[in-house]
């Protein structure tokens, strides 16, 4: 549906949001998680966006890209260091009773949470802007 | 006849300016939506500066027509489409996103009033012209 | 007594002498001719729904200014009828 295109270029930018407010809660859930599928200890994720075009002939504009929001690519594992702990109680432990913890920074996820939340919202905001600007057309030729 | 609205000049010029306040609604949505894409420019619509380029040319350069087929330059919208061109300004931010969060806010109001009110003056244009035809009865 | 004329019947004349209506126009060539555009609009407005229907549609707006624009000239189209109907009684009223 072309006429709802505002709105789901919107809509794309909450799912986005979103799947960044999911991955940073499964960062923040596993900040001390030492055991994974893969073995070894849990791989701070990120989200991966990347603008949404499309291909597609615009009469109205005359050009060939249309803007189609935002789309997830992939989430990727951040390659940074793993955090070397020293704790001889921790079963992971070796034998100089170091364990890696995940890469994860809690305090790097809370700032990334609230920028989430925030542009979480604007999108709201738009898709609202929208809808109202659609009603308002609606108007036209009532008596 | 075939276009009792469509010969009125202001009529159509305020049917344009919806087209380019939708598009600009659209590109709006899109920065929002994009605003913590690495890389991504901001889009904005180009409308009414050319629109006003041409309006004015029309009006201070009048072409001398010999012939009634021959074209001139029409001071109406003819010709002015609303298209959309990214923003290439650099950015503060360290991941080339030159999105500007409150400045799409802003603009997303006033787009949204500008909008609002473009359908209330082709509303008056409508009706304006239903009252007429109706000999002031309807 | 000398009363003003409330109108300059000079000007009136000149006016008048300036459009020559085009008298190879036929009435019914042109009530024809015009019936056929308003009845394109009504296509047009069709069109437009249609388009709507099937998710083609670009605008709101523009599909409601296209209905609009078919129904204001319909309306007219309807008093041109009423005018001629009634114009023609008229004349069919006269003694002749």
């Amino acid at each position: 549906m072309r006429i709802f295109d505002t709105i789901r270029i919107s809509a794309t930018g909450l799912t986005a949001e979103r799947l960044r407010m999911d991955t940073i809660s499964s960062n923040i859930a596993n900040a001390t998680t030492t055991r994974t599928e893969d073995g070894g200890p849990y791989r701070r994720k990120v989200a991966v966006f990347k603008e949404d075009l499309k291909t597609q002939l615009d009469r109205q504009t005359g050009s060939s890209v249309r803007p189609g929001g935002v789309k997830a690519v992939e989430i990727v594992e951040d390659e940074s260091p793993l955090r070397r702990v020293y704790d001889p109680s921790n079963p992971d432990a070796d034998e100089q009773g170091y364990v890696l913890m995940p890469n994860v920074n809690i305090l790097n996820e809370m700032v990334d949470m609230i920028v989430a939340t925030r542009a979480y919202e604007a999108n709201v905001t738009a898709m609202n802007a929208s809808k109202s600007m659609m009603l308002k057309a609606l108007e036209i030729g009532r008596r | 006849m075939s276009s009792i609205l469509g010969a009125d000049n202001t009529y159509n010029l305020l049917k344009k300016a919806l087209d380019a306040s939708s598009l600009r609604q659209k590109a709006i949505s899109n920065n929002v939506a994009n605003i913590n894409t690495p890389n991504y420019k901001a889009k904005r619509v180009v409308f009414e500066e050319e629109l006003r380029k041409q309006m004015t040319a029309g009006g201070n350069i009048r072409l001398k027509l010999t012939n009634d087929r021959h074209i001139g330059i029409q001071s109406g919208s003819r010709g002015v489409e609303p298209r959309i061109v990214e923003d290439r300004t650099n950015s503060m931010r360290s991941d080339g996103n030159n999105v500007d969060i409150d400045l799409e806010m802003s603009n997303l109001a006033s787009n949204q009033l500008l909008y609002n009110t473009l359908i209330q003056q082709t509303n008056n244009k409508i009706s304006t012209l239903r009252h007429v035809i109706q000999e002031g009865k309807g | 007594m000398k009363v003003n004329p409330a109108l300059n019947l000079n000007s009136i004349k000149v006016n008048a002498n300036r459009q020559i209506p085009d008298r190879n126009v036929d009435f019914k060539d042109t009530l024809k001719n015009e019936l056929n555009r308003i009845n394109d609009l009504q296509l047009k407005a069709d069109q437009a729904s249609q388009q709507l229907a099937v998710g083609e549609a670009e605008d709101i707006h523009s599909v409601l200014l296209a209905a609009e624009e078919a129904r204001l000239a319909l309306e007219m189209a309807i008093q041109i009828r009423n005018k001629i109907i009634e114009s023609y009684q008229e004349l069919s009223r006269m003694q002749v």
